[in-house]
């Protein structure tokens, strides 16, 4: 036997995994082998001592304590991805809601504009400052109008997005919660080793 | 005679009914051993004792996810690592070893005329979180590999993997701490 599969039978022996013909084999290998007899020696050692370790007394049952800290209610651990989900489909629609109103120039929308003009308006003819004529107020208005159908645009392209992305979220997540038993655990766990 | 898993089934039916008695009854069960790892991983008697009240607290919390096919114990240590692990993160880490592996031969006699115990704990906290986990399960808590892949959500390799790696680093960590001391 080589050394190298010796040392893999070594880790299966201390797992627990090896049979007792394999065991026989590496028995026979480290009989010869003083480096890989050194190895399972040493490792032999280390997992008796660790073994070894007493459990700590605790002095005081921590149940009253426990218990006196208590959150009233359970809180389902898988309700709380639900309800970070249910909170972005209500950020969704609104952010729809708000573009569609936005682009259709609802009288509500207009207001502050309607108000900006207004005030220019106001004091080009009280001020006669001469370069806010009524052309002029009339040119950024509409320019104004056209930033916000823009906005209203790229708001409805986000909030479709955002509708998108709540039904990718949700496909994965049925898909994870089905597959781990023990989801709160999982979500705090390392990854591979 | 009703066994543990039935038992702590029933426990776990009347927490979930808000019955926090039931729930004492389950902590008062669990508290020590859940206490002893915390402890071996993290090191400090007080830390391991707010540790096992969050984790039980944690539990209260998640119980309706918990399914009852699996352990409660085995549940139990996969939230306790995870939240040891948490802590200790927050914690500055100390340089966790993972450099390249040796064998010793010196181990047996120095420590022989040492605080043995004292010195595996310093040499298990000096492995990486993710190491020292693994072997305290297997170990200390005679956790089955297969239990601990099940329970962690990680596939039996990478638990082998950990172990192996794990027993290791303990041993060079060991070995290098009385190479010093000599």
């Amino acid at each position: 036997m080589k050394c190298k599969k010796a040392k893999q039978r070594i880790d299966a022996l201390l797992d627990g995994e090896l049979s007792k013909k394999a065991t026989a084999e590496l028995e026979a290998h480290l009989k010869q082998c003083h480096n890989c007899a050194v190895e399972y020696d040493s490792l032999v050692k280390t997992v008796s001592m660790l073994e070894r370790l007493e459990e700590v007394n605790l002095d005081e049952s921590l149940a009253g304590k426990v218990v006196a800290n208590l959150p009233r209610r359970h809180m389902h651990a898988n309700r709380q991805p639900l309800v970070a989900f249910a909170g972005s489909l209500v950020l969704a629609a609104l952010i729809t809601f708000w573009g569609i109103t936005w682009i259709s120039a609802v009288n509500w929308v207009d207001v502050p504009f309607e108000v900006v003009r207004a005030f220019l308006g106001g004091i080009a003819l009280t001020m006669q400052f001469g370069f806010i004529t009524i052309k002029s107020i009339s040119a950024i208005s509409q320019w104004l109008q056209s930033i916000f159908t823009l906005t209203g645009y790229l708001l409805v392209t986000f909030g479709w997005s955002f509708w998108l992305l709540n039904a990718a979220l949700m496909i994965v997540l049925a898909f994870y919660l089905r597959r781990t038993p023990v989801y709160l655990a999982r979500t705090q766990m390392e990854g591979g080793a | 005679m009703e066994n543990s898993f039935e038992l702590d089934s029933q426990l776990v039916k009347h927490a979930l009914q808000g019955d926090k008695n039931a729930f004492a009854t389950l902590v008062r069960k669990y508290e020590k051993p859940i206490y002893n790892f915390a402890y071996r991983m993290i090191g400090d008697a007080e830390e391991a004792k707010d540790t096992t009240q969050e984790v039980f607290i944690k539990v209260w919390s998640s119980l309706k996810s918990f399914k009852p096919e699996y352990k409660f114990s085995s549940w139990l240590y996969a939230i306790a690592t995870n939240n040891c692990i948490d802590r200790l993160k927050k914690r500055k880490p100390p340089q966790p070893l993972d450099h390249e592996l040796e064998s010793t031969e010196h181990i047996e006699k120095s420590f022989e005329q040492k605080e043995v115990k004292q010195e595996v704990q310093s040499a298990l906290l000096n492995l990486q979180p993710k190491y020292r986990a693994v072997l305290i399960l297997k170990y200390l808590k005679d956790v089955y590999i297969a239990e601990i892949s099940k329970t962690m959500n990680l596939p039996v390799n990478t638990v082998k993997v950990r172990l192996h790696r794990g027993r290791k680093l303990l041993r060079d960590v060991i070995s290098e701490a009385n190479r010093i001391e000599m």
